[in-house]
């Protein structure tokens, strides 16, 4: 397409400052034929109508009064007469054109083409086919392609989901972005094939514990399900882990994770299924609801994570008293066993052992003179396992030093 | 000019192999007595003597004294040229800055010489006091050998104790504890095979065993080693070498640390 039909076709968003450059390499003409057909079209549309008003930038070449050379930009053809003026052996050319007032901001220096053009592809790669037209030209802020409005367009769908858990947004991204990732590490590093063994072993065992449930509708297995599983989904994402070297925060999310995952990842068969048999445990319905709906929780989501915690007690028992803490007072109140089901659907077990381990973190003053006692005893052992070839050898080390010959021997 | 034949060559091979693990450079002082070396190791813990007299030599002729400064690793390595019956001779002039070895065949059908540059050391001589030493033992130099390898899997220390019963050497560490006890032998056929114990008063010293085996590299030089104690001095281990002189190294004893 030619440049004439461009400017024809109003292809060109001259609403934005068009570099003369820009159109020098588009359609690979000289200069003379840009500046041409360009200072034609903008008679053309300037005598249609007294409402359009082009701003013309020159850029100006010359030598200063003191002798060193000068390329700048000037705005407007008052200005270049000026500079022409000011300088020795000066030249001027059109450098780019813009419709006067209203337009977008110009671009802050003036680009090489290639550069801009590079810049382009990767625009366009990631704002897609919403990229408005004018920024093929070049000319745009770099505030304008910011990844944040990037981010936001993938983390708006997540939160319209029906589990809208806060740790969501990382396991949404990370499965098939993150596996894509790995294997790009595994060229880099060998850290990345430690890190991603483990992920496809869980995933192998996953599957087995997820076969196990389809085949036997027991409730054991329903409630087995729930540590096995979540145990896998704990290696599944390694990924989220080693980039979060930080251990409480990095376990806390990925228990997070684990009960969140354990009902994503359930098909809808197998949900109804796993609702019946919810329901057998329950007895009535009803009356759990209402308990659940009685119960003071800021949020039944969270409540959920807290119980998916309590079934790993055995398995993860470091993780358990930081979730603890920050639960505070509102799980201290429950003494009894309880289950329900809360509003979502899910089998909700407050234990009577929840209430004493925040207990054994505060520590009464006989529990606290016990460990103490304990404590005691065990450092007691511990001094007494010290090997005593050891003790022998740190009495022998320091007690004998090697001589040296000449305090023996006088010098010649 | 200085020049000093010896029959077999394999007996200078054996010297520079006891010496040279310890020592870098050594300075062989000639004399018309014999050729003496005295040198620290780098660690100034251990410190070796040799002397050859010229009584031992096939040839022996020194007119002035001189100081020949070698790298002995070089010289190892030219000696490992010679074949162990090869006749060998060292020659230099005066203030001379090389030394010639040469090696002669038996048949004399082959003759091979080695020039190499001597070496200007600034090393220290130290005086050894005539010592009286209260244990003197004379045992298999093969069974010394043995005892400080067998000992150095242990511990880096030996502690050798010295009584009229015997002597024994112990070492203790985090395997465990190694005591090898060598009573004195009553009467035995093969004199290099005896144990002799000559005891004035019991001393018990702690050595390194690093030292101890680099001087059991001395043990093919003879079937005999002589070690004297004596409480804070240092070890003497001797190796003699027959019709020719001896080696003695000298270990500085480990010694209480009083400061801890």
């Amino acid at each position: 397409m030619s440049l004439r039909q461009a400017l024809d076709d109003c292809l060109i968003d001259f609403d934005r400052r068009v570099l003369v450059t820009d159109l020098l390499e588009e359609y690979k003409l000289t200069y003379k034929e840009v500046h041409e057909l360009l200072e034609a079209h903008i008679k053309q549309q300037e005598d249609a109508s007294a409402n359009n008003k082009y701003e013309k930038r020159f850029l100006v070449y010359g030598n200063q009064t003191d002798g060193g050379e000068l390329y700048t930009i000037v705005q407007g053809e008052d200005k270049l007469k000026e500079w022409i003026a000011k300088l020795q052996n000066s030249q001027s050319q059109l450098y780019s054109v813009e419709i006067a007032g209203g337009s977008k901001s110009a671009a802050p220096i003036f680009k090489p083409m290639q550069q801009v053009e590079v810049q382009l592809a990767k625009l366009e790669k990631r704002a897609g086919a919403t990229t408005p037209k004018g920024v093929s030209n070049g000319i745009h802020k770099p505030s304008e392609t910011t990844k944040p409005t990037n981010v936001k367009t993938e983390t708006s769908e997540p939160s319209s989901s029906k589990v809208d858990a806060p740790t969501e947004q990382p396991k949404k991204t990370s499965p098939s972005e993150q596996k894509g990732k790995a294997a790009v590490a595994k060229k880099g590093s060998i850290g990345s094939f430690f890190s991603a063994a483990p992920a496809a072993k869980a995933k192998e065992t996953k599957a087995a514990v997820a076969a196990k449930p389809a085949s036997s509708s027991s409730m054991d297995n329903f409630f087995k399900k729930q540590p096995t599983s979540s145990g896998g989904n704990q290696a599944k994402p390694t990924p989220t882990n080693n980039m979060k070297k930080d251990e409480p925060s990095a376990s806390k999310s990925s228990n997070n994770n684990t009960s969140i995952q354990l009902f994503d990842e359930a098909s809808s068969d197998e949900e109804e299924k796993l609702d019946k048999l919810r329901r057998k445990v329950v007895g009535s319905g009803d009356e759990s609801d209402e308990t659940a709906n009685a119960l003071p929780t800021s949020s039944s989501k969270r409540r959920r994570i807290v119980d998916s915690d309590d079934d790993e007690q055995p398995q993860k028992k470091s993780a358990e008293p930081q979730e603890e803490k920050l639960e505070g007072d509102v799980e201290m109140e429950a003494d009894t066993n309880e289950t329900f089901l809360d509003d979502d659907g899910f089998v909700i077990t407050v234990r009577a052992k929840k209430a004493m381990q925040p207990s054994k973190k505060k520590a009464s003053p006989t529990a606290g003179a016990t460990a103490a006692a304990k404590a005691a005893a065990a450092a007691a052992t511990t001094k007494k396992k010290s090997p005593p070839a050891a003790s022998k050898s740190a009495k022998e080390t320091p007690k004998i030093k090697q001589g040296s010959i000449t305090s023996f021997f006088a010098k010649k | 000019m200085f020049e000093a034949r010896l029959g077999q060559a394999t007996i200078l091979k054996k010297i520079l192999d006891a010496i040279k693990d310890l020592l870098n450079e050594g300075t062989f002082d000639c004399s018309d007595s014999g050729i003496q070396l005295q040198a620290m190791d780098n660690s100034h813990v251990s410190l070796v003597s040799l002397t050859l007299r010229s009584d031992g030599f096939d040839k022996f002729r020194c007119d002035r004294n001189l100081s020949m400064g070698m790298n002995l690793g070089s010289m190892a390595k030219i000696l490992k040229c010679a074949n162990n019956e090869d006749n060998v001779t060292m020659k230099a002039q005066d203030n001379a800055d090389t030394v010639t070895i040469m090696f002669e065949s038996a048949n004399q059908e082959k003759v091979s010489d080695y020039e190499m540059k001597l070496m200007n050391l600034d090393q220290e001589h130290l005086g050894i006091p005539e010592t009286d030493y209260s244990c003197v033992v004379r045992m298999p130099a093969m069974e010394f050998a043995r005892i400080c390898r067998d000992l150095a899997q242990f511990s880096e220390s030996v502690v050798i104790c010295c009584t009229k019963e015997g002597v024994k050497f112990s070492a203790s560490g985090d395997v465990g504890t190694a005591n090898i006890k060598l009573a004195q032998t009553g009467s035995v056929d093969k004199e290099e095979e005896a144990v002799i114990i000559d005891m004035q008063e019991p001393v018990t010293l702690t050595f390194a065993c690093r030292y101890l085996n680099a001087f059991t590299k001395a043990t093919p030089l003879s079937t005999q080693v002589q070690l004297s104690m004596c409480a804070d001095v240092p070890l003497v281990v001797e190796y003699a070498i027959k019709d020719l002189g001896h080696i003695r190294y000298y270990l500085a004893p480990k010694i209480e640390d009083n400061e801890t």
